[in-house]
């Protein structure tokens, strides 16, 4: 009797334990789902871009003997990385906002000019945050907001001229941001003298007027948000999540880290211009096209900050501090090795001394010689695989979280 | 011919064969029922645009909205072979159901669902709904206590066959002596609690990859003998427990766990059956036996004797065809499937597509993501058979769109088991001229050392 029992006893244990093991178990897959989704697919034809501005350091010796934990590398990235690049940025858009405050209240030459290179000094800063679409930039939607193009600049002068417009919208995004000020600050004429008559017309000067600080102050705010998530709670939550599991920071970071080197830097800066993903290239899709000569900058600086990320080089300066680099040497070092971080950043000098064949235009040098773009492309692509197969092979990190059952 | 020779005719309780179907029911119910609930149909069967197609089966496809239709019938018919309702309905449907899900996408290939198709096919031709069951609380004339022998064996033969060939699938010197590919995955699970410190260390690993070889080798004998069943079972549920928490393999070690206890003997399942009445409050009836089945009965027995043999041939001899293919197994996976090759390898690439316009000599580049999910991706850039379909999905996409003289060539690279990354598929492949075929496929490169 009491045996029986107690056969039935363990027989439903062990179903109730299975049952609970299984839901609980899905409980975190359920979780890594929402943050891994991408809410970014904003496809090839809208790309942001992206940022940057430190000191040119290329790969540093990270921090050799340092024991490798994924804390310290996470700390690494927060406080010497990630947040001191989103503290310039807002910093360049307190000046930015300065500056086109200045400049409608007092639409001349000077002020023009001042407001041009604001607008530059911001745009290089960005592109070392645009890789970091976690947190409340992942939440917000940054860089849709920030830097998509190419501008809609027929639909950008529509809203603009009706003056009623909600820039929060999602059909907005590709009126606004850097691309939508590069149009506002080089687009509108051939001379300064001309485009600054835009803002002094007497019919629409004001709207104008209005719409350009209505955008400054919308990039100022959103980067302000995010500046601030990251002092006040993220950078803890960030760091406290250091486990290996898909919902976990690391993971996290390293597949925005190259979703964003894939989607914007390779494809959006320089693929989709050279039209390796149409019949025809497309010079008009590069990025700051109005401006035209810094695209080749832009890219450039993009570059550095993903190369200075995957090395740990703390932002704007010489050090460095464990990063992806460190991480790879000390998986490595316990067994057969393959270099993969000599691979990594040999392909990055490569595309460094590739680039330098290239015009400060992209757009020309797409029309004059596609060819070398179509280069340009190939070599950054072989870091797409190094990266993507095997260094996330190593690191044993999925590529865009596949939530499903394995073998 | 009358299939009399002694073991046919011998007779055991239908105890284990019930239990089994109550617990093989009620977790597929429940597996269906999580499918469901983590929103994996909508993500793996409604939203891609493009499926991937067994060779042969590219007739079956998801329905759309009706795919949840068939997760709910097949969620409902597993309930049913938990019940015994119409058992042999109910194990028709859900193994059609079940595999008909499984054939819709090979993207989510996996040898947990191929057991389980297997095993409900299995299941259609034992009586595990004539004791214990709806139907037979009905009817009782339908209740019988004793089954042939067979019945209970044919199906610790499967789970034998399943252990014994993932055992051998492991004795290779990826495995064994390279530690492949749990030295990648082990070390990035040092963040668990109380065990997840002994992933740092090198033998930890090479323990854990010759004793999962071991475990599989000799479990079913440790089943099998009576004198160490006890303890094959705490291996059992010790070793299944430890690869779900590991691993991300969702209801599968729950099902081997309860598989096993068929090897036990009838009294033990007689006494949870006993529990199960009393629990339950149901009558119990005295079942038939089953000895003076008529002649009829006989016939078909030996006509499911018959198909099952077929089976068990199958099973046997299909994991060895890859024999038949050159190169590396895990290079060119031919052969690969259906052969309890399991967690073997970790193999990630990459795969750029190139179409070229014939007519005009303009080319230009595939986004994936346009076409495929990223899970989809990701299996078809290290598959040669899905690098195919897609390519041919591809080259009918753009004829539809005006350009009907393609050619298409991938860029592929694939890393496989730690080794750096090589090209995989020969560039110089127009993938247009490639047609599926069990032959091997001259196209891709050879697996370098």
């Amino acid at each position: 009797m009491k045996n029986n029992l107690l056969t039935l006893c363990c027989f439903t244990a062990l179903f109730g334990a299975a049952l609970f093991l299984s839901c609980s178990e899905d409980d975190n897959v359920k979780l890594d789902e929402g943050s891994q989704i991408d809410q970014n697919d904003s496809t090839d034809d809208q790309i942001d871009g992206d940022t940057s501005d430190s000191v040119d350091t290329t790969a540093n010796e990270a921090v050799v003997g340092e024991a490798f934990t994924r804390g310290a590398m996470l700390t690494n990235w927060a406080d010497n990385i990630i947040i001191p690049s989103f503290e310039a940025l807002v910093d360049n858009m307190d000046s930015l906002s300065f500056a086109a405050n200045k400049f409608t209240e007092t639409p001349n030459q000077e002020n023009f000019i001042n407001l041009k290179q604001s607008w530059l000094n911001a745009y290089l800063t960005w592109q070392t945050v645009a890789m970091f679409d976690i947190g409340k930039a992942e939440e917000i939607t940054l860089r849709n907001f920030i830097n998509v193009y190419p501008l809609d600049a027929q639909g950008m002068t529509t809203t603009l001229l009706a003056g009623d417009y909600d820039l929060t919208s999602v059909n907005r995004q590709d009126e606004q941001g850097f691309s939508a000020l590069d149009y506002l600050l080089h687009g509108l004429g051939n001379s300064d003298e001309e485009i600054i008559a835009f803002y002094t017309d007497d019919t629409n000067g004001l709207k104008y007027k209005t719409f350009l600080t209505d955008i400054v102050d919308r990039m100022h705010s959103l980067t302000s948000i995010v500046l601030a998530d990251w002092k006040e709670s993220y950078r803890d939550e960030f760091i406290e999540r250091d486990g290996n599991a898909a919902t976990e920071s690391v993971n996290s970071m390293v597949n925005d880290y190259i979703y964003y080197y894939e989607k914007f830097l390779r494809a959006g800066k320089v693929g989709i211009p050279a039209g390796v993903f149409s019949n025809s290239s497309l010079s008009d899709r590069v990025e700051a096209r109005y401006r035209g000569d810094v695209s080749k900058e832009l890219l450039i600086k993009s570059l550095i900050s993903a190369q200075d990320f995957f090395n740990g080089v703390h932002f704007s300066q010489e050090d460095a501090g464990m990063s992806l680099k460190g991480w790879i040497n000390h998986l490595e070092a316990s067994g057969e090795t393959n270099n993969i971080d000599s691979l990594i950043n040999n392909q990055f000098g490569l595309i460094h001394l590739q680039l330098e064949n290239l015009n400060s235009d992209l757009g020309q040098q797409v029309e004059a010689d596609n060819i070398k773009m179509l280069e340009t492309y190939d070599f950054l692509q072989k870091n797409v695989i190094f990266m993507k197969v095997d260094m996330l092979q190593l690191l044993d990190i999925t590529v865009d979280y596949v939530d499903a059952d394995g073998d | 011919m009358l299939i009399n020779s002694s073991y046919f005719s011998k007779t055991t309780s239908s105890a284990p064969l019930v239990i089994f179907r109550v617990a093989f029911g009620l977790l597929m119910f429940i597996s269906i029922i999580r499918f469901w609930a983590l929103g994996w149909i909508d993500k793996l069967y409604i939203q891609p645009h493009f499926f991937f197609s067994y060779y042969g089966f590219d007739w079956i496809k998801p329905l759309g909205d009706l795919t949840y239709l068939l997760f709910f019938v097949c969620g409902l018919s597993a309930l049913f072979v938990a019940l015994g309702l119409k058992y042999t309905w109910a194990i028709i449907t859900f193994f059609l159901s079940f595999t008909y899900i499984e054939l819709m996408d090979k993207t989510t290939y996996l040898n947990h669902y191929y057991f389980v198709s297997v095993l409900s096919f299995l299941l259609i031709f034992l009586p595990a709904g004539n004791y214990f069951s709806w139907d037979t609380f009905k009817n009782s004339r339908l209740s019988f206590s004793q089954i042939p022998q067979w019945n209970i064996d044919v199906i610790k033969l499967l789970l034998c066959i399943v252990y014994l060939y993932a055992g051998l699938a492991k004795l290779n010197s990826e495995w064994l002596l390279q530690g492949m590919p749990l030295k990648i995955w082990l070390p990035t699970k040092d963040y668990l609690p109380m065990i997840g410190f002994l992933f740092r260390y090198d033998w930890m690993i090479y323990l854990f990859a010759w004793g999962g070889a071991l475990y599989d080798l000799i479990i079913p004998f440790l089943l099998l003998n009576r004198k160490t069943r006890a303890f094959g079972f705490i291996m059992v549920v010790f070793f299944h427990l430890l690869t779900a928490i590991l691993f991300p393999i969702g209801m599968f070690p729950y099902l081997m766990i309860f598989s096993a206890l068929i090897f036990f003997n009838y009294q033990f399942h007689q006494k949870v059956i006993d529990g199960l009445y009393r629990m339950l409050r149901i009558k119990k009836y005295k079942g038939h036996q089953i000895q003076n089945v008529p002649l009829q009965y006989r016939l078909l027995n030996k006509v499911k004797i018959g198909i099952l043999a077929l089976f068990f041939l199958i099973q046997i001899g299909l994991p060895f065809r890859y024999l038949l293919y050159p190169d590396n197994l895990f290079w060119t996976e031919e052969g690969y499937r259906w052969s309890w090759r399991v967690m073997l390898m970790e193999k990630a690439g990459n795969a750029q597509f190139k179409i070229v316009d014939n007519s005009s000599r303009n080319w230009f580049y595939v986004n994936n993501e346009d076409f495929l999910t990223s899970f989809q991706e990701k299996q078809m850039a290290t598959q040669p058979d899905f690098i195919l379909q897609y390519a041919h999905f591809l080259n009918e996409h753009f004829s539809q769109q005006g350009m009907t003289d393609l050619s298409i060539f991938v860029d592929c690279f694939v890393a496989l088991n730690g080794r750096k990354s090589t090209r995989y598929i020969d560039p110089k492949f127009d993938l247009t001229k490639g047609y599926e075929s069990f032959a091997h496929k001259s196209w891709i490169l050879p697996f370098n050392e």
